[in-house]
């Protein structure tokens, strides 16, 4: 039932009174008791926020595509970089119903961490977070509601994949400006959080608890980057750099590289920087003038987006010069998100001047990000695409519980008009398969023995 | 049809079998073709080989006893041949990685490789070989290859992994590379090189990747913990493997017969052993490592040429070749031009050598020729009456000499401990300072009683207690926002009593006719690099220099393009300059015929 006394500038000016304030998320009620009451925001945001047809007032319909034709009606629910792929890029994006059931949203125990851990999480004098004694974080999104940039900027950087750890095999495909496909890679992305962590064994991986995480990438493919492997140690001090090591198959050993260049390609033809990663590759602390821009509803892909009837999860592609520019995608009216800003003040000549992040208040995921170049222009976009690995009646299993993951992301640097698009593979040529949570992950990937045995 | 040919389809077959599951799956095939081209920007020849010997054609006075008769001594001029190009190959590689189950995984690499120098320069290099070497049969440089005179086909990657938790095993034909420096070999002492392609001269960044010599072998490490991880090697011996004579790069003056096969003989089934201990200690990372080998590269002394040839049994020399050396004056050029003594008598004086040389008359001649000291087994001379004596022997028959004479010598392959340690740190500064991310590292090496060539290719090898060290700065600076951060190096190298190929000082300032004087207070070397890519990576632009401290630089400025995802275009040069005295005291002189451009076009697949 549509309650009529939440006129369609109802929201707007509900958001609108919240600007400024510490006000958690929610309009009609509190979000997050909400959740943790019942998992469902029906009652928590009014209709026209949680439907694209009483948002848009019935010019577009849930199940229709967003295309140039239409695009201009939805343009303040896009970031302005997908803004133009639709208008001017013959970029499609299917509308599909807003995801009700915030489990939907999470990997089944992360959201357990969250609600579990819910108030715990505090801010040290350095600005690091802590748990409530002090110790390193205990799992989980330490701000559930979060109220403040750094408080957003915090959830999405302690953990990025919300497991314990991960494995991603990935292929990457770089479009050139002319829309034909540039380069290719074969890579795999690992991940592996040392605190925080929300499985069994207790939230710290032992001898590891001054640490955050490892991640270790390593490319397969083409022959020329093939064996190239790397590997940080990202430290829960949000002030440090990570530590580096790297096998570069022309120098046959692992080597220590430094780790303050994060805003460059990592092999030719990615626009996807090492910064950019879960929208917050960086250590947070190296950023700074972190600020709550507004809240405002959003179209974000965080369902329907696993293609698991392809039998290695890849994505039909569409659109741009070749027709091969963008991923098909799946977009929801995001309730709430809110958007933040900070600048990269560790990192005296990054191209980027500021960044800006699309924050679904609903799990504390980005579901868009802008960085801006110096002068203030529009710079890169990175867009992910999240949600749980079913279609259908296929599934893919993280343990007992549906997987949830990302599937793809776009990576697209408006001002070359290069673009990336990275599929979340079900395997890759050599053994290598996606999963979560899997045993034995450090051992065989995060250490300098592994990467120097990865770059064969 | 290649993959047949070089035996992939067959490699990949064994895997799936042993894997039990498909190729897609648990296998990755990466390769690619490249044709590489190096052109010549130097009138200067390789006087290494016989085709640039500066004396071809040359005539001189015969200093020789037999001068009344035959008053001049010429190296035939037909000899003699020109060329532009330094390389001309073409090269395709193959990868095949494989995981065989939860803890095993399978690697090979088959590298092969045409050269077509000898088709673009039928003069200079038909028929040339550059890549048989004795070693192994078939003249085969190393076990696991098939070679031609102008062909080879090898696997430099063949191995199986083990890894479970901390441990680490490797089975098989690999190499193994240590060490802080690039380019610089302080602790990369495990594997010898193979400098038959492009000698050391191909893309400075790719440092030693293509010519580390690999070698069958077993290396396993184990992470005790998590700062501390120990790692040991045992490895087939496996020499250095040179160009072959008269092929573009060779090393080895070609008026040299040089016996590869029997010093290797020697200790071709012996095995290198090694250990090193890694470890983080309070943000300094730390390296110590000892290894006992043979010294791949060898030292060199003259030997009796009784199995050639034109043998003139007993002694060091083969005559009648055509090829030998004409005249004291090549002799002594071409000594100085080897870092050696023209003067040495050794091949006279010592013990395997004294019952031929005196039945052949020699101290008899060194007195004729006023030798200071001709008695037997201390024949001694100045200038003038090696001069004459050597001319003596390369008078040709009617004037009571041999003629052109060609030199026998063998390198053998020291049995030697190598010590180390080495230290690294990422410093930590206020963003866009100097130390701000600058990475120091330092390493050492020491090696007691290394032996070196003689000066005068003696019996008896040069001894001292080695000490090589390196500083290595490296940092990425960004000195723009749109551009991606400056790649920075600056290494300096110390050598306490080699230069950078390993040649003891003794043999530095080496003039014809003369005595070399040597060099005092060690060799040193700095390199200054950097890398500047272009915002898409699409570009990199390189260029570093390698200085000698006594007067010469090797600059390599080059660019790397990589327009899409099958093709890269690679264009440097490089410049060698000797400068200063040319007194053959620096790396420098003697390779300045490799001032080139060099091109590779390559497709990746």
């Amino acid at each position: 039932m549509h309650i009529r006394k939440f006129d369609h500038d109802y929201s707007r000016r509900a958001f609108l009174a919240k600007a400024g304030t510490m006000a958690g998320a929610g309009i009609l009620a509190p979000l997050w008791p909400t959740i943790a009451n019942s998992a469902d925001i029906s009652k928590v945001y009014p209709d026209e926020l949680m439907s694209i047809d009483a948002y848009t007032k019935g010019k577009v319909k849930t199940g229709d595509m967003i295309t140039a034709a239409n695009v201009d009606i939805v343009k303040d629910l896009l970031p302005p970089i997908t803004y133009i792929e639709i208008k001017e890029m013959g970029r499609k994006i299917k509308i599909v119903p807003t995801t009700k059931d915030v489990t939907r949203l999470f990997p089944a125990d992360y959201l357990e961490a969250t609600l579990r851990n819910a108030g715990k999480a505090k801010f040290d004098t350095n600005n690091n977070v802590v748990n409530a004694d002090g110790k390193p974080w205990i799992g989980g999104n330490p701000f559930p509601d979060a109220k403040t940039a750094l408080e957003a900027i915090a959830n999405g950087t302690l953990s990025w994949g919300r497991a314990d750890n991960a494995i991603y095999v990935l292929h990457d495909t770089d479009i050139g400006p002319d829309g034909k496909i540039a380069y290719e890679y074969d890579l795999v992305w690992i991940e592996e959080n040392t605190t925080g962590r929300i499985g069994p064994g207790g939230p710290y991986m032992k001898g590891h608890e001054d640490k955050l995480r490892y991640n270790t990438v390593f490319f397969t493919q083409p022959t020329d980057v093939s064996g190239s492997a790397f590997l940080s140690t990202w430290y829960n001090d949000q002030r440090k750099f990570p530590e580096l090591l790297g096998f570069v198959p022309a120098f046959k050993r692992v080597r220590k590289f430094p780790t303050n260049q994060r805003f460059e390609p990592m092999v030719p033809g990615f626009t996807f920087y090492l910064s950019d990663a879960w929208g917050n590759g960086d250590p947070m602390l190296t950023w700074g003038n972190f600020k709550v821009i507004e809240r405002r509803p959003m179209l974000g892909a965080q369902s329907q987006t696993w293609n698991g009837d392809d039998p290695n999860w890849n994505a039909p592609v569409h659109g741009g010069p070749q027709n091969q520019s963008f991923i098909d995608t799946n977009m929801e009216l995001c309730p709430e998100c809110l958007v933040v800003e900070a600048e990269p003040i560790g990192y005296p000549r990054a191209p980027v001047g500021k960044k800006r992040l699309w924050i679904d208040v609903r799990n504390q995921l980005f579901i868009g990000y802008h960085t801006y170049d110096r002068r203030g222009a529009l710079f890169k976009s990175f867009e992910p695409q999240f949600g749980l690995y079913e279609k259908g009646n296929i599934k893919d299993m993280t343990g007992k519980q549906t997987t949830w993951s990302w599937s793809r992301c776009l990576a697209h640097d408006i001002q070359s008009n290069r673009l990336s698009r990275y599929n979340q593979n079900k395997e890759i040529p050599g053994g290598f398969k996606s999963g979560r949570n899997v045993d034995g992950m450090y051992e065989k990937f995060m250490t300098e023995q592994a990467i120097g045995r990865l770059g064969a | 049809m290649i993959k047949k040919i070089l035996g992939i389809s067959t490699l990949a077959t064994l895997g799936a079998t042993l894997s039990g599951n498909s190729l897609a799956d648990n296998w990755r095939y990466t390769g690619m073709i490249r044709q590489e081209i190096a052109v010549r920007t130097t009138d200067d020849g390789n006087i290494n080989n016989q085709q640039a010997n500066p004396f071809n054609g040359q005539t001189l006075a015969n200093n020789g006893l037999g001068k009344a008769v035959v008053p001049t001594l010429t190296r035939p001029a037909n000899l003699s041949a020109d060329n532009d190009f330094n390389q001309f190959a073409t090269r395709i590689e193959l990868n095949l990685d494989g995981k065989l189950s939860e803890t095993w995984s399978a690697h090979f690499k088959v590298r092969g490789i045409i050269d077509e120098i000898g088709d673009v320069e039928k003069n200079a290099f038909k028929g040339r070989n550059t890549y048989e070497q004795p070693f192994f049969s078939s003249n085969r440089g190393a076990p696991f290859e098939i070679t031609s005179k102008s062909s080879m086909v090898d696997l430099p990657k063949a191995y199986l992994d083990y890894n479970n938790g901390p441990l680490w095993l490797r089975f098989g034909n690999q190499q193994i590379a240590w060490g802080e420096a690039l380019f610089f070999r302080v602790s990369d002492t495990v594997n010898g090189l193979d400098l038959r392609r492009h000698l050391t001269f191909g893309v400075g960044a790719e440092e030693y990747s293509d010519s580390r010599v690999p070698s069958l072998g077993i290396r396993g490490s184990y992470r005790a913990n998590e700062n501390w991880e120990i790692e040991a090697f045992t490895q087939r011996f496996q020499p250095t493997i040179l160009p072959g004579e008269n092929s573009p790069y060779n090393l080895v003056p070609s008026q040299f017969i040089v016996d590869e096969k029997t010093g290797f003989d020697d200790v071709k089934n012996k095995w290198n052993f090694g250990g090193r201990i890694s470890g983080n200690v309070g943000g300094y990372g730390l390296k110590a490592f000892a290894v006992r080998r043979y010294n791949p590269d060898g030292v060199y002394k003259w030997t009796p040429s009784n199995a050639y040839p034109g043998s003139i049994n007993g002694t060091t020399f083969v005559m009648g070749t055509g090829v030998g050396v004409y005249s004291a004056a090549e002799w002594m050029r071409y000594a100085a031009h080897s870092r050696l003594n023209g003067l040495a008598t050794t091949q006279v004086n010592e013990a395997p050598f004294i019952a031929a040389t005196t039945a052949l008359g020699v101290p008899g001649l060194a007195k004729l020729c006023n030798a200071p000291s001709y008695a037997v087994g201390n024949v001694q001379v100045d200038t003038a009456s090696m001069n004459c004596l050597l001319d003596t022997f390369f008078t040709p028959a009617a004037g009571g000499g041999v003629g052109d004479l060609r030199g026998t010598i063998r390198r053998d392959f020291p049995h030697e401990s190598v010590l180390g340690f080495s230290i690294n740190r990422v410093f930590e500064g206020e963003p866009d300072s100097l130390m701000d991310q600058l990475i120091g590292r330092f390493e050492l090496s020491y090696t007691p009683n290394k032996k070196f060539t003689e000066t005068s290719l003696s019996q008896t090898y040069i001894e001292h207690n080695e000490t090589v060290f390196a500083f290595i700065f490296e940092k990425y600076h960004k000195f723009s926002s749109d551009f991606p951060a400056t790649y920075f190096v600056a290494q300096w190298m110390h050598r306490s009593h080699s230069d950078i190929f390993g040649r003891a000082l003794e043999r530095m300032n080496a003039v014809p006719g003369y005595y070399p004087t040597g060099q005092t207070g060690g060799a040193d070397y700095f390199v200054l690099a950097f890398q500047q890519p272009s915002p898409t990576l699409e570009w990199r632009f390189d260029a570093s220099v390698l200085t000698d401290f006594h007067g010469g630089y090797l600059m390599q400025p080059g660019v790397r393009w990589k327009p899409n995802k099958a093709y890269q275009v690679d264009l440097y040069a490089n410049i060698l300059k000797s400068y200063g005295a040319q007194t053959n005291r620096n790396f420098v002189q003697g390779l300045e015929n490799a001032n080139e451009v060099f091109a590779r076009f390559t497709y990746a697949f």
